[in-house]
């Protein structure tokens, strides 16, 4: 679902105001922070560091969890860097609307700085999207657990606890 | 490697396979070029190869063959399906799986092979004037194609995710059935939805598409049918364009296939895309309208027992109990089943975050999930969804729900929790953003009172994508006539799922393999 002006303005007045003080702010800010951070295809560093934040709460207390964030966050850009155009600059919308100054607060709730907030102000935040009245962010809240669930459990690390002992070791890729 | 792999076997003995991000060579003209290598692309191939035309088969997806296949669900859903898996409806609230490889969907579909329901082949017939579509005019080539693609019923025990069906629904009194699959020395592992690593799976890729390369077919693959040339009333040739190598775009080099005849066989919505992205003419706007998904809605249910539904066939026990359309037109028709029980969608699909979602996977090999798959389009006011082109040319359907799908979902959510109560399941749970486990059928009752029925709350999701250029005599309500022959284009044709005037009512490989099978034969006749 793209963040477009016109769907914004089926959100009401509210969301008619945001987008209007932010559009312009938000595209040169998109601008000026589109390239892909080092290692990534897709990600930018507002991206990961936004992930890097929420994932450990939307991933839960899985024990190998810790030391694979970045195979995490791996998967994920894997994943964008294989869907399409529309799929990318959707994500892309996503994370602008949540780490872009002007509309974070607004949207999300939370106003400061993602790599320090405190597991209560993601909660809020994904308790807000999930339960929104704006589908647009319901999508969202969808869009981003779902990414994050299918790259964790779509990774070899993740297999063990929840007692799946993974595809019978002669097809397995030796690569 | 456990098994040969015939489809590079067949390469080094001289198949005309060329990748359509390489240059390519020189090209002769071509009786027929088919668009897309899917169950549709892949029948026609085969008939129109082995009736000695020279056909050429594009396809936007890569070649992966089985030496590739590592069951690997990243892997997998990144590089054999449309927008590596996250294709949604436009407004997000239906994800859309559909392949994009050589083979098409049938490469990594779960190999139910049904029959077209004789109520879905009577609407066709009365309400579309498709004059062979009944049970005496079709029967001949489902059988033609059950004893092609080995279609028969799954002779092994079901793995206890399909067993959680038979058990509930003989508590209940309800109808059930063993599903006919389409493979030979299936090893039961349960990775269909990945590619079949020991070439069991009938797929296009291990059939059809290798007898049309012994028979001097060429195939070019990583290559998008962008455009159709398209003069007056017929089409002159198909541009094409090499894909990039993750296979989001297609922005290699361009060129010009020329050919007598063009089949349109990317699938439904690609195929509508393809033809909207021509022009091709469409005097009554019907062009991608009447897009049906089979939408799903799904329950998942815990028990104490092991599942383990990761393994074995994916598909193997259905219930039509409540397939038929009611008299009364209150709510769809639906077919019960269930999917594949790999984490990687598991997780996606149990939902929620944190804590909840980590103990609801930590119950994986003790969870089942079962899903309804709503029959749509057979309702007045179920017209399905329309093919929209984004700015780039890609595609969209903008696929609206209403009302009775609503109250379906309701419906089916209640059966499929009273059939996993009634299998043994200790707690069940709608997959809906504000539902949990719930442990007994009066809690569900009252769950799903309490639930809101709206997009993005329902989670739903469709591996059943069908109509689009629907056939028809009449020219006023049809893309393409009952022959598969687009309505004004002289020498164009689609022979794929997107020909289907409804949804199929069941899953639709089958009927797409028939209609194709016998439209394709009819017009080799022709050209012959
Ligand atoms: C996970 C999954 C499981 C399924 N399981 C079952 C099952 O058990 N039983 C069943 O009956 N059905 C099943 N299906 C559905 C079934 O496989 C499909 O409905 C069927 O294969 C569709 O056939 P088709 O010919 O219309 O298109 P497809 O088989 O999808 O083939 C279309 C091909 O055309 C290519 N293409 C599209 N546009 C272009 C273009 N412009 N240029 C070049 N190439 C293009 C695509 O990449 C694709 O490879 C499943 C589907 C999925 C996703
Ligand atoms: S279940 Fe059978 S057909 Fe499916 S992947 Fe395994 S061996 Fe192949």
């Amino acid at each position: 679902m793209a963040i477009t002006r016109r769907r914004f303005l089926q959100f009401g007045v509210g969301g008619a105001i945001l987008l209007t003080t932010a559009g312009t702010g938000a595209r040169w800010f998109q601008r000026s922070r589109r390239q892909a951070l080092n290692g990534y295809q897709q990600l930018r560093a507002q991206d990961v560091a936004f992930l890097s934040a929420v994932l450990p709460l939307i991933i839960g207390n899985h024990p190998q969890f810790a030391g694979h964030l970045n195979t995490t966050l791996t998967q994920i850009d894997r994943l964008l860097h294989h869907s399409s155009p529309t799929k990318q600059a959707e994500l892309r919308d996503l994370f602008d609307l949540i780490t872009f100054k002007a509309t974070q607060g607004p949207v999300t709730g939370y106003w400061g700085d993602w790599t320090t907030a405190k597991t209560a102000d993601i909660q809020q935040f994904l308790l807000r999207w999930r339960d929104s009245r704006v589908a647009l962010l319901r999508f969202g809240y969808q869009g981003l657990c779902q990414l994050c669930h299918m790259a964790w459990y779509g990774s070899e690390p993740a297999w063990a606890a929840i007692g799946y002992p993974g595809p019978p070791p002669l097809f397995r890729s030796h690569t | 490697m456990p098994v040969p792999d015939i489809f590079r076997q067949g390469m080094r003995r001289g198949w005309q396979v060329y990748d359509g991000s390489q240059p390519l060579p020189a090209l002769p003209r071509f009786d027929v070029i088919i668009i897309g290598s899917g169950a549709g692309g892949g029948t026609a191939a085969e008939i129109l190869a082995l009736a000695g035309l020279r056909i050429a088969i594009i396809e936007e997806g890569s070649l992966k063959t089985s030496s590739d296949f590592h069951n690997d669900e990243i892997k997998a859903y990144t590089e054999m399906y449309q927008e590596g898996a996250l294709r949604t409806t436009k407004d997000g609230s239906i994800s859309i799986l559909q392949g994009r490889t050589v083979g098409g969907t049938t490469t990594v579909n779960w190999t139910s092979s049904f029959r077209t329901p004789a109520s879905t082949l009577a609407v066709w017939e009365n309400d579309f004037g498709i004059d062979y579509a009944n049970t005496q005019a079709m029967t001949p080539w489902f059988e033609q194609i059950e004893q092609r693609l080995n279609v028969q019923r799954w002779g092994m025990a079901p793995n206890a995710n399909n067993d959680v069906i038979r058990l509930g629904c003989e508590q209940l009194g309800w109808g059930w059935d063993i599903i006919p699959r389409n493979v030979t020395g299936c090893w039961n592992l349960g990775y269909c939805g990945t590619g079949c690593p020991v070439n069991a799976k009938q797929s296009m890729l291990v059939t059809t598409l290798p007898t049309a390369l012994e028979n001097h077919a060429v195939l070019i693959h990583s290559m998008r049918a962008e455009k159709l040339e398209i003069r007056g009333d017929k089409v002159e040739g198909v541009h094409v364009r090499g894909m990039n190598a993750s296979l989001t775009l297609s922005d290699g080099a361009r060129s010009l296939l020329l050919a007598d005849h063009v089949i349109c066989a990317g699938g439904s919505i690609n195929t509508p895309a393809l033809l909207l992205r021509s022009r091709a003419p469409d005097p009554y706007q019907l062009l991608g309208s009447r897009t049906f998904l089979h939408p799903v809605c799904m329950t998942a249910a815990q028990f104490e027992r092991a599942i383990d539904g990761f393994y074995g066939a994916p598909q193997s026990v259905y219930s039509d109990h409540f397939n038929e359309t009611p008299a009364n037109q209150e709510r769809l028709g639906y077919k019960l089943e269930v999917p594949p029980m790999q984490p990687s969608v598991v997780a996606a699909l149990l939902g929620s975050w944190g804590n909840e979602n980590w103990l609801r996977m930590q119950q994986l090999g003790q969870t089942n999930i079962m899903l309804a798959l709503m029959r749509d389009g057979f309702l007045p006011d179920c017209a399905g969804g329309q093919v929209e082109l984004r700015s780039n040319g890609d595609a969209t359907l903008d696929y609206p729900f209403h009302l009775a799908m609503w109250r379906t979902v309701r419906e089916a959510l209640w059966h499929m929790g009273q059939i996993q109560f009634a299998a043994g399941a200790t707690k069940v749970m709608p997959l809906h953003t504000s539902a949990d486990y719930v442990s007994s059928p009066q809690a569900l009752a009252k769950l799903l009172d309490q639930l809101a029925y709206e997009p993005l709350r329902v989670r739903l999701s469709s591996a059943h994508v069908m109509g689009g250029c629907r056939m028809g005599s009449d020219p006023k309500n049809s893309v393409t006539r009952p022959d598969g022959r687009h309505q004004q284009l002289q020498n164009c044709w689609v022979f794929d799922g997107s020909i289907f005037p409804t949804s199929v009512g069941a899953n639709p490989q089958l009927s797409i393999y028939a209609f194709v099978a016998k439209l394709a034969t009819d017009l080799s006749r022709q050209l012959a």
